[in-house]
Formats: structure tokens, sequence, C-alpha cells
């Protein structure tokens, strides 16, 4: 109790220091906290668009299509089979049949290569709301006699088309025989990820199925899971039970996205560790003042006969509590800032562009989980715990006679 | 002597760490009764804070030994030295050296607090030395809100307040102006009549030296004389 009295109003001896290194602390800890939220937040954001609108939870796949680089001809033949047994089971919420191949979309002026997607409209709604994406025209509204497109705003862009223009698309088919046939764009779309946008059209799964002559069969089944489900468990127990088809989680398919995602924790710890490196060497520098200027003072405590285990826990509890009141100030402050942000969003659009190749979108929501915070403080006690020991251990070196003669 | 506080035998402290060996205490042979009240004189460099110094511990004699109330303190390892200064021993500083930070109140009880004695003692006993030194009003100041003769009274209740078996003051009056210091003075004598508390005073200065009963002196680190008052 009486360390504790001496050490708190040892703080206010100097307050402009104190307040200070309070202020250093408090504002890298919000630096800290936002800029995990900013991270966490944005790579949410990036899984949820994943999931949402590019890869839905598990994909199906013969192996081959996807180790021959989605080669027309690896056809599932069971499609119809593998979705009525996955609508059986109680974590799967929609799943979509997909045809895919690459070919060439070309206007009277331009050619581009593309990645076709030949889906079922309302299948692919249920499963992943494309048409939410749409920006211009219609959902494949049937009111054409010619097959509809849609295709990305980017690829539009690009082409200098619009709707209700047409474009010829080229490919071939499982057999090697070359299709080429003309499609009437009906709508325009767009996603945060620019990359994908500019090389994915979509058509009707029956008219390309009917273009290539895969009655019945198809390349990808994309699965949409419920909530609480984990999308790499399930692939992996799928695949137990159905050997010859690649179950495949969004994590396995967007390899970049898992990189990220296991190793975001290092990533954060390397931040806060920095952040708290530079904080720590500030308050050992602070403790080390203390003690110089307190050199005779503390002499004369251990004159009077208070032991060296009590000087370093003398000095041990003024460290920590001078960051106590950084650290909670610091949390407190990170978590208004992210609160407020969360809701708000950051507007990124100036740097729209760049963050669409990356596919993140242009308004980011930090966001930090309750762990997270808990995270931040036991980091913050560690490294005040660390800075305090060498100044403390200093203090115990002192020697009562020598330090009684400084001034 | 059969009641001796202080026995010091063949002390020698020699400071090897110059260019040259410096010896500041050199064959020191001492003793001190209970209930004296004895000044250490002699000029600057004479020894007599180095002698201070080992008597109370704080410092490692050369050679020869320190007895305390029957105890030999030199050799003792550094845990039961800073235990035995804890509860044996008092000290008076020259420039006060009261924690800034505590109140009279709070560093007098300090020594007492260190020694984990209970609350109601350390009141007690601490109300009783404020009111002796005549500083029971001053007694929520801090020592910067204090006069020098003041907080040397204060630094004097906080030697004593653990009891100790003698009271170690070094150039205790040297800060102190003519007033002060006669105060500080009577107080200590009076706490020697009533309490039987023994004090050892190094000083050069002539009140202290007119009110011991005992001075010695030392010069070049040997005592050269040693007169009792009658």
């Amino acid at each position: 109790m009486m360390l504790l009295r001496i050490a708190w109003r040892n703080i206010w001896r100097n307050r402009l220091r104190s307040l200070v290194v309070i202020s250093a602390v408090t504002v890298g800890l919000t630096a800290g906290v936002f800029v995990w939220a900013f991270y966490i937040g944005s790579m949410k954001q990036r899984i949820n668009e994943v999931i949402e609108t590019e890869v839905s939870h598990v994909q199906v796949h013969l192996p081959a299509f996807r180790e021959e680089d989605q080669n027309v001809s690896y056809l599932m033949n069971n499609c119809s089979e593998i979705i009525r047994i996955l609508k059986k089971d109680p974590d799967v919420l929609n799943t979509s049949e997909r045809l895919v191949v690459n070919g060439m979309l070309s206007t009277a002026g331009s050619a581009t290569g593309v990645r076709i997607y030949g889906v079922d409209p309302h299948e692919e709604t249920a499963l992943r709301n494309l048409e939410k994406n749409l920006v211009s025209g219609e959902y494949f509204p049937g009111k054409s006699r010619s097959p509809e497109i849609m295709i990305s705003k980017r690829l539009a862009e690009k082409l200098d088309i619009g709707i209700g223009k047409r474009v010829k698309l080229d490919f071939q088919t499982a057999d090697g025989e070359l299709v080429s046939h003309g499609f009437k764009i009906a709508g325009i779309y767009k996603t945060i990820n620019g990359l994908m946008d500019e090389i994915i059209v979509y058509v009707s799964r029956r008219e390309l199925s009917g273009l290539l002559g895969t009655d019945g069969a198809c390349h990808e089944i994309a699965i949409r899971l419920k909530d609480n489900a984990d999308a790499d468990q399930k692939a992996m127990a799928w695949n137990r039970e159905n050997p010859g088809i690649l179950y495949e989680s969004w994590l396995d398919i967007s390899p970049g996205i898992r990189l990220a995602v296991e190793m975001i924790d290092l990533l954060l710890f390397v931040i806060m560790v920095v952040i708290l490196g530079a904080l720590l060497f500030g308050i050992i520098n602070t403790m080390l003042m203390a003690i110089l200027e307190r050199t005779k003072e503390m002499g004369v405590l251990m004159a009077l006969g208070m032991r060296r285990g009590k000087l370093f826990g003398m000095v041990m509890i003024e460290t920590i509590l001078l960051s106590l009141f950084g650290g909670v100030t610091g949390i407190l402050s990170g978590r208004l800032v992210v609160g407020f942000l969360g809701e708000s969003g950051i507007n990124l659009t100036s740097i729209s562009e760049v963050l669409e190749e990356y596919g993140y979108p242009a308004i980011i929501y930090p966001q930090l989980d309750t762990k997270y915070y808990g995270f931040v403080a036991a980091m913050a006690i560690g490294s005040t715990l660390l800075a305090g020991i060498y100044p403390a251990w200093k203090a115990t070196r002192l020697n009562p006679v020598e330090s009684m003669r400084k001034i | 002597m059969k009641n001796s506080v202080i026995i010091c035998r063949n002390l020698h402290k020699i400071y090897d760490d110059g260019p040259e060996p410096v010896t500041a205490v050199d064959g020191v042979n001492l003793t001190v009764g209970h209930g004296e009240f004895t000044a250490l004189v002699g000029p600057s460099g004479s020894g007599k804070t180095t002698l201070l110094n080992i008597i109370g511990g704080l410092d490692d004699a050369s050679s020869g030994t320190v007895e305390i109330a029957g105890e030999q303190i030199t050799g003792m390892n550094e845990s039961r030295r800073i235990q035995f200064r804890l509860n044996h021993i008092g000290f008076v500083f020259q420039s006060y050296n009261l924690v800034p930070v505590l109140t009279a109140r709070e560093n007098a009880e300090f020594v007492m607090m260190l020694q984990k004695r209970p609350r109601r003692e350390i009141d007690l006993r601490v109300n009783q030395l404020l009111k002796e030194v005549g500083l029971e009003d001053q007694a929520n100041r801090k020592p910067g809100e204090l006069s020098g003769g003041q907080q040397q009274r204060v630094a004097v209740a906080r030697a004593l307040a653990s009891k100790p078996k003698f009271v170690l003051a070094d150039e205790p009056t040297a800060n102190l102006d003519g007033a002060s210091a006669a105060n500080l003075l009577n107080v200590m004598a009076r706490l020697n009549a009533q309490e039987g508390i023994t004090f050892l005073f190094s000083t050069h200065d002539q009140r202290v030296i007119d009110r011991a009963r005992r001075v010695i002196t030392l010069e070049d680190g040997k005592i050269v004389s040693d007169i009792s008052k009658v």
C-alpha cells in the first residue's frame, strides 16, 4: 500500500513528462487498434465478397478440371445426383450448377478473352444474389429472341459496348469443335473485383449447354452453406465420402485469401509489436530519467532499510501505473474510433481503382472483435512489465552511500 | 563496557579505486554506551562520515569489526544488514532527505511501515513523536511546505519511530539557522534524556559540540582525543 502510494505520487511529480508518456501510449494503442480494425474489417469485407459474389463456400469439380486449367472436356455427368444428395445436408443452404468455358468475346471492332459461365439465373440469384450487382439493363429478362449475356461494366467500357448491343462468343466444345454464337447484352454488372469482372461473362446455362452439347452435365457446382458451417470441414468430409470428385472450400479456391487469413494474426501481432516496441523504449527512457533524478532519494530509502526487492517493486508499480493510464485510454479511444468508423466507413473512392485490382471495396468498415481488445491489453501489459524491468533493476543496483552523495 | 551499544575494533577503511589508496579510517577503536549523547568532530576529510557509514552498516570496513548491541555487523550479508539497519539504527542526514511525495506524518511512518508494524502501533508512536518534535499541526504537510528546521525534526521523528538502538546523525544542523539548530538539539537532548536513546553525531557545529556529553575528535581517520564531560 505504501509502495503504491509513493509510486502514484511519484508519477505526478513531473506532470508534463508523465502526460507525454500517457499520451504516447494512448496514441500508439489507438493507432494499433485502428490498424488492426482496418485490416480485419477490410479482410472480412474481402472474404465476404469472395463468398458472396465470386466463389461461394464450396465448389465441386472433377479433379482434372482444376488441374488442367478448366479444360472444357472434364464434365461431371451426375450433377443432378450430386445436388440431390447435397440438398439433404442440413448445412447446405443453396447450390448452383454451372458450365464454365474459356473463349473469345468479340465485337465489330475488338475482341478479348473471357471465361463464360453458363448459369441458371434463378439458382445463381438464390446462391449469391448476382442480380444485385447489376448496374444497367436487366438480369436475364428473357425478352429477346437472341440469347442474352451479362457482361461487366469494366468489359463494356473496355470494348465500348452497352445494353442491347450484340457480341459474339467463340469457344471450343468438349469434342474440340469450334462454336461461334451471337449474344445480346441484356445486363451490365459490377463487383468490387475489377480483375475478375474484366474476364467473366454470364450466359444462360441452358443456352450454353445446347451449344456445348452437354445435356445434364456440368463443370462446377457452387454450394452456399449456412452461416455457422465450416467450409473447410465440410469440403474435407465430402471429399472423404465422394472419391473421384473434388470438393474445395473458398479458402482452397482463393489461395491468396487463405494466406491472408492464416497470416492475419501474425501480421497483426507484428504491427502491434512494432508500435509497442516504440512505446517500450519511450517508457524505459522516461523511467530511467525518473530514477536518475531520484538517485539520492532512492539511496536514502535503501539506507533506511528498504530492501532492493521493494525498490524494484516500487519502480515497477510506477511503470505499470503510467502505462495503465495510457493503456486504458488508448484501448477506449481505439474502441471509440473503430466504433465510429465502423458505422460511417472510411471512404477510399479516390483510390478505388487500385483497390478493385485486388478485390477490395472502396469503403472500408473497420471492425474488431472483443477478443482482440483483450489481446491488445495483454500485449500492452506484457510490454509495460518488460519496459519496467530494466529501470527497476537499475534502481536496485544503486549504492546507498554513493547515491546519497548525489546532489 | 557492560551497556555498550557500539563497539568498533581496529577499524580501517581504505579507498583504493583512485590513483593512490586513501585511508579514510585508520585503526579506530571506539565504544559508545547506552544513552550516550556523543559528538564526533574533526575537519573535513577526517573520516567522520565514513566512520558513521560503517557503523550504520551502509559501508563496508576494509578490516576490523563493528558490533552493535552485541551483534557483529561486519561480515553480515546485505540482506541481513538491511534488516538490521531497519530494526536497530535510526538515521538523520545533513540535508534532511525526506521522501518529497510523502507528508510529514507519512515520512515518520515510513520505517515502521517497512517493519510491518500494526497500524494502531504506528499511529500511536508517530502521533507521540510528532508531538515531541513539535510538528503535530504540520503532520499533513509535505517536505516542500516545511522549513529546513521543521524538515530536520521530521527526520528525527522518522529516525526514532522504529525505536532504534541508536541514532546516527550526520551533520544534522549544518543546513539550519541558529534558532532551528537550537530547537532541534533541544528535541534530541530531550529524547535522549527521556527515552534513553543513544545519539552519535558527526559535526562541525560548535552548538552541537557544546551540548554533547562526550566529544571524540578524529583526524586523518584516527581518534586523536576522546573527552567525556562531567
